[in-house]
C-alpha cells in the first residue's frame, strides 16, 4: 500500500500553489552613513563610510541613490566620492570662493548607477581642502518588492459531497503569520460558474485561516482564488435585543448573557419540541460579516442558524445541522458576499428537538464580525484548486479485497510481485495493481518463481540431502543388523 | 518377509520421484548417488 500513500501525498502536493501577488509602490529611505559623524577631514586623504542598504519591504528597482555631506568648510573645496571604488555619476562636487562662505555646505551626490540594489556599500569620500565636521547619509528611492508575501491556498483530494476544508496561510514578507487579516476566497465549478463567492474564511492560528465546505457532487477541478486585506477594521456587534417566536415555558438570563464567554448563560426552553428565537443587534456600517455562537442544548436535535439582513426581508441560512444535547458547541459561519447595513440585524436560532422534548438552548457568547476593509492598505491574493473525484473516496478507504498476489520472472535476472487488490465504492470497483521489482543478483528461477539463492547456499542444499541420505542409509543399516 | 531391503527398495524410489521433482537450480547429478546408496543398502541387505 506504499503506493496508495504516496500517491495521495502527491496529489496533495499537487494542489498546492501560492501566489505572491502585491504590488509595487515607490518608497523613500534615508540612512546614515557609518559612521555618521567626522569631526574634521584633512586635504587629499581618503576617508571611508560603510552603508549597508537592505530595506525590510525589498528592493525591486532603484530610482535614485543620493549620497549627501554635510561638512563645515571654508571654500574653495572639491570633494569627490567612490562607491565600492567606483566614482557615481557625479564623481565630484565643487565649491567655489565665488559662490559660498566660510560655513555648512552640503555635497551631494548621485550614485544611483553604483548603488542599484541591497547590498553593503563602501563609501569614500576626500576632499581637496580640510574641512571641520562632517555628517553623511544615503536617500534613496525605490520601488519596493514585497513578493515574498503570500497567501498559501490549500486543498485536497475530495470525493463527492464529502466533507472538506480549504485553507490558507497567510504571511507577511518576513513569513510572520497575520492574524488579523480578513480573508475570503472564490471557488469556480468545473463549467467555470461561481460556486462560492467572496466567503469569509474563519481564523484558526499562526496566519491560517480555513473554511469547510461541503464538496460538490460534480466531478472535476475546483478553481480557489482566494484574497487576504490587511489591516482591516473589525467591528465586533453584541446583541442589544431578544425575543421568541415560540412560547417560553421557561428563561434564565437574557440577552446581556450572551455577551461574554463566561458559563453564564441565556437559557430559553419552548413548551413546544421546536424553538425559534432571534437575537437583534445594530450595525451602521458595511463590510463582510461573520457570525459566532457558543452555546448547547440538553434536548439535542436539528439546530438551524439564519440571518436577516436590515435591507432584506429574507432570512439567509448559515447553519443546519443536528446537534447532540450537553456538550458546549461552537459555530463559526460567514455571511455570503459584502453587504452595508444602517439599521438592525437579527439572528434566527432555530432547534428541532429529538425525542419529543420540549425544545431549548443556552447561548453563553455570540457576537457578529463586521469587517471593513476600506482601510485595507495592502491585498494578497493567491490561488489553488480542489479536485472532486470517486477516486479520493478509494483512497480514503481502508477495505478492499486480494485479487491476486504473484511473483514472476520478468527476465533472468528482474523479479516481479504482482499484487492486485479491489476497492468497490457502491457498485463501481476499482482493480489497483501494485509493482515491484526486485534485481536478482543471482538470477531469477523461472520455475519457482524467486531469485535464486547464492551459489553456497545450493551447495548447501545439497551437500545436506546427501548427508541426509547417508544417515538414513547408516540408520536402517544398524538396524538391520541389531535385528 | 525380509523387511530392510523392502525399505531400501521404498526409499530409493521415493528419493528417485523427489530428485526428478526438484527445481533445476537444486538438481545436481551429485544427488542421483543417494537412490544408488539405497539400492546398495538393498543389495546388502537382500543377500
Amino acid at each position: 500500500m506504499v503506493n496508495l500513500k504516496f500517491i495521495i501525498i502527491l496529489l496533495s502536493f499537487l494542489t498546492f500553489f501560492s501566489f505572491p501577488a502585491f504590488s509595487q509602490t515607490q518608497q523613500y529611505s534615508k540612512m546614515n552613513l557609518s559612521p555618521f559623524y567626522m569631526n574634521s577631514m584633512s586635504a587629499n586623504t581618503n576617508y571611508t563610510y560603510t552603508v549597508e542598504v537592505n530595506p525590510q519591504d525589498g528592493i525591486s528597482k532603484m530610482i535614485s541613490a543620493i549620497i549627501t555631506f554635510e561638512i563645515y568648510i571654508s571654500p574653495a573645496v572639491n570633494f569627490s566620492v567612490w562607491v565600492n571604488g567606483q566614482p557615481c555619476k557625479n564623481p565630484s562636487f565643487s565649491i567655489s570662493k565665488t559662490y559660498a562662505g566660510i560655513g555648512l555646505a552640503k555635497v551631494m551626490f548621485d550614485c544611483s548607477d553604483k548603488i542599484t540594489g541591497k547590498g553593503n556599500y563602501t563609501v569614500t569620500i576626500r576632499s581637496t581642502a580640510a574641512t571641520g565636521a562632517a555628517v553623511g547619509w544615503l536617500e534613496i528611492v525605490y520601488f519596493n518588492d514585497p513578493k515574498k508575501s503570500s497567501v498559501n491556498v490549500f486543498a485536497t483530494e475530495y470525493y463527492p459531497n464529502s466533507y472538506g476544508k480549504i485553507f490558507f496561510q497567510y504571511l507577511d514578507i518576513n513569513s510572520q503569520p497575520i492574524n488579523d487579516g480578513l480573508c475570503t476566497f472564490d471557488m469556480y465549478s468545473p463549467n467555470n460558474t461561481v460556486l462560492y463567492s467572496n466567503e469569509i474564511m474563519d481564523f484558526l492560528e499562526n496566519g491560517v485561516y480555513y473554511y469547510d465546505f461541503k464538496a460538490p457532487s460534480e466531478e472535476g477541478v475546483y478553481i480557489v482564488t482566494a484574497e487576504c486585506r490587511s489591516p482591516t477594521q473589525r467591528i465586533q456587534y453584541l446583541a442589544n435585543n431578544f425575543t421568541s417566536y415560540t412560547p417560553i415555558y421557561s428563561q434564565t438570563g437574557d440577552y446581556t448573557y450572551t455577551w461574554i464567554l463566561d458559563g453564564n448563560n441565556h437559557y430559553v426552553e419552548s413548551t413546544l419540541t421546536n424553538l425559534n428565537i432571534s437575537y437583534f443587534f445594530t450595525s451602521n456600517a458595511g463590510g463582510f460579516g461573520n457570525i459566532d455562537w457558543y452555546g448547547g442544548t440538553s434536548s439535542g436535535g436539528v439546530f438551524e442558524i439564519l440571518f436577516l439582513n436590515c435591507s432584506s426581508g429574507n432570512f439567509q441560512s448559515l447553519l443546519s445541522t443536528t446537534i447532540p444535547a450537553n456538550q458546549l458547541l461552537h459555530f463559526s459561519k460567514t455571511l455570503s458576499g459584502n453587504f452595508s447595513c444602517n439599521g438592525t440585524l437579527e439572528i434566527n436560532l432555530r432547534l428541532a428537538s429529538s425525542g419529543g422534548r420540549r425544545a431549548n438552548l443556552w447561548t453563553d457568547y455570540m457576537f457578529f464580525n463586521l469587517y471593513n476593509t476600506s482601510g485595507a492598505i495592502q491585498v494578497v491574493r493567491g490561488g489553488g484548486e480542489v479536485h472532486v473525484s470517486n477516486l479520493a473516496k478509494f483512497f480514503d478507504s481502508f477495505e478492499a479485497s486480494l485479487l491476486s498476489n504473484h511473483d514472476y520472472c520478468l527476465d533472468n535476472t528482474t523479479l516481479r510481485k504482482e499484487l492486485t487488490v479491489q476497492k468497490c465504492v457502491d457498485t463501481l470497483c476499482y482493480n489497483i495493481t501494485k509493482l515491484e521489482d526486485t534485481v536478482c543478483n543471482y538470477g531469477c528461477d523461472t520455475e519457482r518463481n524467486t531469485c535464486l539463492e547464492p551459489p553456497f547456499i545450493r551447495w548447501g542444499y545439497i551437500v545436506g540431502l546427501f548427508i541426509a541420505g547417508i544417515i538414513i542409509f547408516l540408520v536402517i543399516i544398524k538396524l538391520a543388523v541389531l535385528r | 518377509m525380509r523387511i530392510t531391503p523392502l525399505i531400501f527398495a521404498i526409499l530409493m524410489v521415493l528419493s528417485v520421484i523427489a530428485l526428478l521433482s526438484l527445481p533445476s537450480s537444486l538438481k545436481s547429478e551429485f544427488l542421483f548417488i543417494i537412490p544408488l546408496i539405497f539400492f546398495i543398502g538393498f543389495l546388502k541387505t537382500w543377500g
